[in-house]
């Protein structure tokens, strides 16, 4: 997922891996989890226009926040337009509609106290904003008319363009989202999802405006589309005001995206890119299960047991007793609607990068034969086993709750939830988490990292001349 | 509501900019304990977790001269985890554990499931109140911080703010890394680690800062229950920050990368309610998102993808850094620009309708900032530790308020003064001959 506007707000721009919050895109049901949101403050409808719209009421800070979600990603660009989806994103969110130039929209953003952003990913293009609860009605006018009334000339084209080339520089100067890039390029080779979020330079100073017409006309209609509303207000007044503002767009959909599920890489990759940096940076990816999948409750809770929290299995397997392969890891499971990835992310001493990629490999193929629970260790010993299973559960949980209270968060995985969700949620995310077993550890492990076809990616520092 | 008639009218009504019908309003408490322990307290049902964030004061500054890193490296110690069963309890229960080093504290942020607050800190309260300074664990964290610094440095946006606040705070706690550097690692020793530790971690030195579901009376016994062994001692007395005398106007750092980092970088005065809220105003209006002063350096000029200001405030001073990200081969055209902007601020200032939007954009951003419990939970312990009490939570959204147009614009003539400006320029060798300045690369050179 890649950000238009780099974040402002905390310490630090958030990982793309940590963009899409997957504890929520599970099911409707997640709001159980917890008193600040239940079934009677959630409200899902479809406008005549084939628009879906859900409402979240989340009435403890007076903001309102709004998502759209179109059905328009990386995967479905060709070679000949790849990053024309991430630069019609940017042109959307800076460069002025059929009414207001890309300065006035900047002015109201401004005097409206917004938060203002677009992101691009391999299945969805989303569109934000956030404002104090009186700009509800301005958000909501704001986010119509960036959609749905755009305007698109040469000259503001050209423009933009050069702000995508700076952000393409940025790219190659950032050791970690610079290597899940090359990762992702490589685990999907032959699938769309290899399409590199923002492009390559080449084709983004050779796009015409009329291909980002064509985009544009084709995709940004309200059936290909959906909105999710979360904050300070009560859905009966919001149900209004959306049908108010959104009900008159008109569009016929797009035929309905034919990709087929990705392949696992037919062969491994181990890529090493030199910068100017004083550390190694690794990163590691393998298949995972897509979003629809029944194993991605089995996969986020092994992703939770490998590489997050403290002391995660994997970090403990590079680091044994007195040998210090890495010095910090985490793991990311990232699940689209045709396939998934899981990405380990390490720093280390360049020294021990050789032992570290392989220990890290040789590892991750053995987790089908751990014991995750007590309840795997027969007789005495069961009493001295460690619970890996029960504590990723609780850290799961924890995720689910500290996501109900960010607003924008949840709107943005509601709208990506609205349009890459098949068929009804069998249960709640929290409950299939729950019933996870060990043995569903052991599948998931076996199936998707049991493989030996690896895309490693690593970041030395550029050799002494 | 359709078209631009529609968007205008409903844009003019709202100039009539958006109301703040309150601000985030949780209503922390505060209570002291029998050793002198502070607790604050916000009630906050929105999730079934807990947020406590333990606040020892003093931080960088009140490291001895030469010691820079000793306060992150003894907080993360009072809760290294001494075995792999303390460790697994901890695991079990998914309890957090981060340490944030900053200029005038430093502290422990613990996040867990409310349920698992009791278990948890049983366990870590332990280690806290009697942690293992041995020579192996001090080198073991020592390792990680080296590694860390390093790490920071790989940044360019981090490189330049570490060599601004170098170059303002030489001499103070203020002027590095939480991580320290080489020098000052290698010379702290296992007794520098215990005397801070007894220095510091003592009751009267010591906040904690909840934001929970449970009960207040719940937190507090529980805080008392835990921290009560802690003996009362005297708050750390701080040295105060000496005035900057900027050796250098412009430094120059080298990294064969494919952008420059260009930043102009300002000196702020000791920290007031008010210099708080002006600060803020400041930096929203100078560089915070689209309409900002620096905004037009990317959507017009095409200089950058990356614009933004960034606002670093501690008790006894701060710093404001303007910057952008450029292709490294336009590097003085984004300097000149750079410059040309902030002199025009400096001399025309802001207007009333900038001011207007900067203010309700500042209270609207800052709302969103502490939404969740977790930032909530820093900003209050941050507030107490600025000296400018944990009320000031509720009071800033009518202190950002407050200042008039010509208060504010005497306040960017003070703060944007050119004999208070650093220059931090960070990318690959020019190609011509090499500009003044002073040239780096690493505070952490190679043994």
């Amino acid at each position: 997922m890649v950000n238009c506007l780099k974040r402002q707000f905390g310490k630090k721009p958030i990982p793309a891996a940590a963009l899409l919050l997957p504890i929520l895109v599970s099911a409707f049901g997640f709001w159980l989890a917890g008193p600040l949101v239940s079934e009677e403050a959630a409200r899902f409808f479809v406008l005549d226009n084939g628009l879906k719209v859900f409402l979240l009421e989340k009435r403890n800070v007076p903001l309102v926040n709004v998502a759209a979600a179109v059905n328009l990603g990386s995967k479905d660009e060709t070679p000949e337009t790849s990053g024309s989806v991430h630069l019609l994103e940017h042109y959307i969110l800076f460069r002025g509609t059929e009414t207001r130039s890309g300065d006035e929209i900047s002015r109201d953003i401004r005097r409206q106290g917004a938060y203002f952003n677009a992101h691009t990913g391999q299945d969805l293009a989303f569109f934000e904003i956030s404002v104090p609860a009186a700009g509800a009605d301005f958000a909501l006018s704001n986010q119509k008319d960036i959609l749905f009334h755009l305007k698109i000339t040469r000259e503001e084209l050209e423009m933009e363009k050069e702000i995508v080339l700076e952000e393409f520089r940025q790219l190659e100067d950032d050791p970690f989202k610079y290597a899940a890039s090359l990762a992702y390029q490589n685990l999907f080779r032959g699938h769309p999802y290899a399409n590199p979020l923002i492009g390559e330079p080449e084709s983004i100073k050779n796009m015409t405006a009329d291909t980002l017409i064509s985009l544009y006309r084709r995709y940004f209609v309200p059936p290909n589309c959906a909105l999710a509303v979360v904050g300070d207000f009560s859905l009966q007044d919001m149900e209004a005001k959306v049908r108010r503002v959104f009900g008159e767009v008109r569009g016929e959909a797009p035929p309905p995206p034919d990709f087929a599920p990705a392949k696992p890489p037919d062969k491994a990759a181990d890529i090493e890119i030199e910068m100017d940096v004083q550390k190694a940076y690794l990163v590691i990816a393998a298949p995972a299960p897509d979003f629809n999948s029944p194993e991605q409750y089995a996969m986020d809770v092994l992703t939770e047991i490998l590489g997050r929290g403290v002391h995660p299995l994997l970090y403990s397997a590079l680091n044994q007793g007195p040998r210090r392969l890495v010095e910090t890891l985490r793991m990311a499971y990232q699940s689209h609607r045709y396939a998934g990835a899981v990405l380990a992310f390490l720093t280390l001493e360049p020294k021990n990068l050789g032992a570290a990629k392989r220990e890290a490999v040789n590892y991750l193929r053995r987790t089908r034969e751990e014991n995750f629970s007590p309840q795997d260790i027969p007789g005495e010993a069961q009493m001295f086993a460690f619970d890996h299973l029960g504590s990723a559960k609780n850290e799961l949980k924890y995720n689910a709750y500290q996501a109900q209270e960010r607003g924008l968060g949840m709107a943005i995985s509601l709208a990506q939830f609205m349009i890459l969700r098949e068929g009804q949620a069998e249960s709640r995310y929290l409950e299939s988490i729950d019933r996870v077993k060990s043995g569903d550890l052991r599948g998931v492990a076996g199936k998707y990292l049991g493989r030996v076809d690896y895309v490693i990616v690593s970041i030395i520092p550029k050799k002494a001349k | 509501m359709n078209g631009k008639n529609g968007l205008t009218a409903l844009l003019l009504t709202g100039l009539l900019l958006p109301a703040f019908a309150g601000g985030p309003g949780f209503g922390a408490q505060k209570k002291t304990l029998e050793n002198g322990l502070t607790v604050l307290l916000e009630k906050d049902p929105s999730s079934a977790t807990t947020i406590l964030q333990i606040l020892v004061k003093g931080g960088m500054r009140a490291e001895p001269a030469g010691r820079a890193g000793l306060a992150f490296l003894t907080t993360r110690l009072a809760v290294e985890i001494p075995d792999s069963g303390k460790a697994q309890e901890l695991i079990a229960l998914a309890t957090r554990i981060s340490i944030i080093g900053q200029g005038d504290s430093s502290s422990i942020h613990i996040e867990c499931l409310s349920s698992n607050l009791e278990p948890s800190l049983k366990v870590l309260s332990k280690i806290f109140l009697d942690p293992l300074f041995s020579g192996l664990r001090v080198d073991a964290v020592k390792r990680h911080m080296e590694h860390q610094g390093r790490v920071e440095e790989d940044d360019s946006v981090e490189l330049g703010h570490l060599a601004a606040l170098r170059a303002f705070f030489a001499g103070s706690g203020y002027g590095g890394s939480t991580n320290g550097d080489k020098a000052s690692l290698d010379s702290i020793k296992g007794r520098d680690v215990s005397d801070f530790y007894k220095n510091t971690f003592v009751g009267s030195n010591i906040l904690l800062c909840f934001a929970s579901d449970l009960p207040e009376e719940t937190l507090l016994s529980l805080a008392g229950r835990s921290f009560a062994r802690l003996p009362s001692g005297n708050p750390v007395v701080l040295k105060p920050v000496p005035a900057s005398e900027l050796k250098e106007k412009s430094i120059r750092l080298e990294r064969d990368t494919k952008q420059a980092f260009v930043s102009a970088a300002y000196r702020l005065p000791a920290t007031s309610r008010r210099n708080f809220a002006l600060a803020t105003i400041l930096q929203t209006a100078l560089g915070k998102g689209q309409g900002s002063r620096l905004w037009p350096l990317r959507a017009e000029k095409k200089l950058a993808y990356n614009v933004n200001c960034r606002l670093t405030q501690w008790q006894e001073g701060g710093l404001i850094e303007a910057y952008l990200e450029t292709d490294a081969a336009q590097a003085d055209m984004a300097r000149e620009a750079l410059g040309a902007l902030m002199s025009g601020f400096l001399d025309g200032g802001m207007t009333e309708e900038e001011l207007l939007s900067a203010k309700t954009a500042a209270k609207a951003d800052f709302l969103r900032d502490t939404e969740a419990k977790s930032r909530r939970v820093s900003t209050l312990a941050l507030f107490e530790s600025l000296g400018l009490g944990f009320e000031f939570f509720d009071a800033l959204l009518s202190e950002i308020d407050a200042p008039g147009l010509d208060e504010v614009n005497a306040y960017i003539e003070e703060i944007l003064a050119p004999e208070n400006a650093l220059e931090v320029i960070i990318g690959p060798k020019p190609a011509g001959p090499r500009s003044e300045g002073v040239i780096l690369r690493s505070f952490w050179p190679v043994p």
